[in-house]
């Protein structure tokens, strides 16, 4: 099967400190593939080059085998990749239903709003009923879950998330692992960016592992769930709610 | 009504169209300092338009508007990939540019015996559609409040649209409403267009008001002023704005003991009000609560016929 997302020798530097050198990953269509890392080691930064937000210093990023590599962020999501940054970056002076409204788009009206919202309602029941409350009012949760609409709200095909369960009780993350689940059966491809390394492996198919901008290991979940150094790295010490990753 | 009080709330209304100029920009978290370029230009070209081509003042009016959206669109364009400060100075230089401009241009054409024009230094004189039509002082007031009230309703239209989220978006993460998929240069350069037609509509009564217009009027700090405007009633909604020019304008103005200290009440005033209400008196969160209030009230009223 080709790859849906191909990323070639990828280089991303800030400053004179290069913070990724040289990955090369693939994500296939369908396939949910994780970025396991410490803080630091570069996972966000790739999911901030393929998604437009930096420009990549050398390296070839591909989508449906096509170059994206240096487009605006605005044309990265028109081509159907979305990223739902880390920190559950919500507008929050607007309502919730405002929040949803402006990622739509792209595929409905300019002027115009939609007030169903069948799809809100059957993944998000929570969001469903608090539309037109200031999203600055929104738990925790709620304001993860937002971010999660927001971006499907684009009808992406690829869903780049970055620490969706980050801060999130054991019970929130539990339901945020759920809807990633759900989100890959209605065929959305995804690329995941997690510190919460077993639970990211049981739901992965495929990871790669990301040492200081480099890539040190890559395989099946299946197999990193059973390679000991991985385990004793970073199962051991991975804390679920560590503040920041890069 | 005297034509003193009709001036003052004429005034109202055309110092509103400059104000809600500046609070189209404020809500997309841009500071111009330069609204008054738009205003002049516009009070210019309409003048123009009903003095030397004897257009109608609607064509005035919607050429004054037109000119001062697309020179807007087109300083935007330059300007607007600039961040925060440095826009902010660029469009009073830009502004300072206009008004220096305006100084020197004279061009004049002879119309029914008379020379019209804008006369450099000295103005743009004899702006007189509405007096050579018998048009009283209050029926032009209604005019201008009528259009005031066509500007708002469009304005509390685009708030409530899409459009509106998206400019509130760019006031507040300007990367994350590109990861929405949205051009924000784009948008920011329409939201700029918008905010120079809607200063240029009033900028085209006023000249027509006052009958003449010179470049003075239109300096910075009628600019600084339009920027209180919003700051003072709030960037909640468009009526923000409109609050904050009654303040100033209406009260200040009225409360004749105030008189020679307006300036420092006014400059106290948006300080103390920067400090304990940073996004005006009606803020988003205000205008939240209003509109939960009415649809409650709204909501019990019709349940209990």
């Amino acid at each position: 099967m080709s790859a849906m997302l191909e990323v070639r020798g990828l280089s991303v530097s800030y400053g004179g400190l290069r913070a990724v050198d040289g990955v090369s990953l693939e994500v296939r269509p369908g396939e949910i593939v994780s970025i396991i890392g410490m803080n630091g080691a570069g996972k966000t930064s790739i999911l901030n080059a393929v998604s437009g937000i930096l420009a990549p210093e050398g390296g070839e990023i591909l989508f449906e085998g096509e170059s994206i590599g240096g487009l605006p962020a605005y044309a990265v999501v028109a081509r159907g990749i979305v990223q739902v940054p880390e920190g559950r970056l919500i507008f929050g002076t607007l309502s919730v239903e405002e929040n949803l409204s402006v990622a739509a788009h792209q595929r409905s009206g300019f002027m115009l709003r939609r007030r169903d919202r069948p799809d809100l309602r059957r993944l998000f029941p929570a969001l469903a009923d608090k539309l037109d409350r200031p999203a600055a009012g929104l738990s925790g949760g709620e304001a993860q879950m937002l971010a999660l609409a927001r971006g499907l709200e684009s009808g992406p095909r690829l869903l780049l998330l970055d620490e969706p369960s980050l801060g999130l009780s054991p019970k929130l993350s539990t339901e945020v692992f759920g809807l990633i689940r759900r989100l890959r059966e209605q065929g959305i491809t995804i690329l995941l960016v997690e510190q919460n390394v077993r639970r990211t492996l049981a739901l992965a198919d495929r990871a790669y592992v990301l040492e200081s901008g480099r890539i040190t290991l890559h395989g099946s979940a299946a197999e990193l769930m059973s390679d000991e150094r991985l385990v004793s790295n970073y199962m051991g010490v991975s804390a679920p709610d560590s503040s920041n990753s890069d | 009504m005297d034509d003193y009080v009709i001036t003052v709330l004429s005034n109202i209304a055309m110092i509103s169209f400059i104000a809600l100029s500046a609070y189209l920009l404020l809500i997309t978290g841009e500071i111009s300092f330069g609204q008054q370029a738009y205003f002049g230009l516009s009070a210019y070209a309409a003048g123009a338009a009903t003095t030397m081509f004897a257009l109608p003042i609607w064509a005035g009016i919607l050429i004054g508007a037109c000119v001062a959206g697309f020179v807007a669109m087109a300083v935007g364009a330059l300007t607007l990939r600039l961040s925060g400060l440095y826009f902010s100075i660029s469009t009073l230089a830009f502004a300072e540019m206009v008004r220096l401009i305006l100084l020197i241009v004279q061009v004049q054409v002879e119309v029914d015996g008379e020379m019209v024009g804008p006369d450099g230094a000295n103005g743009f004189h004899d702006i007189r559609w509405m007096f050579e039509r018998n048009i009283s002082l209050t029926e032009f007031m209604l005019f201008i409040y009528g259009l005031l009230a066509l500007v708002l309703i469009a304005l509390l239209l685009v708030e409530r649209s899409r459009l509106g989220s998206v400019f509130r978006m760019l006031g507040s993460d300007d990367l994350l409403t590109e990861m929405q998929g949205l051009n924000t240069v784009r948008y920011r350069i329409l939201a700029a267009g918008m905010a120079g037609a809607v200063a240029g509509v009033g900028g085209a009564l006023y000249a027509h008001f006052t009958t003449y217009v010179e470049p003075q009027f239109f300096n910075v700090m009628l600019g600084v002023h339009a920027l209180a405007y919003g700051l003072i009633g709030g960037l909640g909604t468009a009526f923000g704005p409109l609050i904050g020019v009654a303040i100033d304008v209406g009260f200040l103005e009225a409360v004749r003991f105030i008189q020679g200290y307006r300036m420092i009440v006014f400059g106290g005033l948006v300080a103390v009000l920067l400090i304990f209400m940073p996004r005006g008196i009606l803020d988003e969160e205000r205008v939240h609560r209003l509109k939960t209030l009415f649809s409650r009230w709204s909501h019990a009223r019709a349940q209990g016929r």
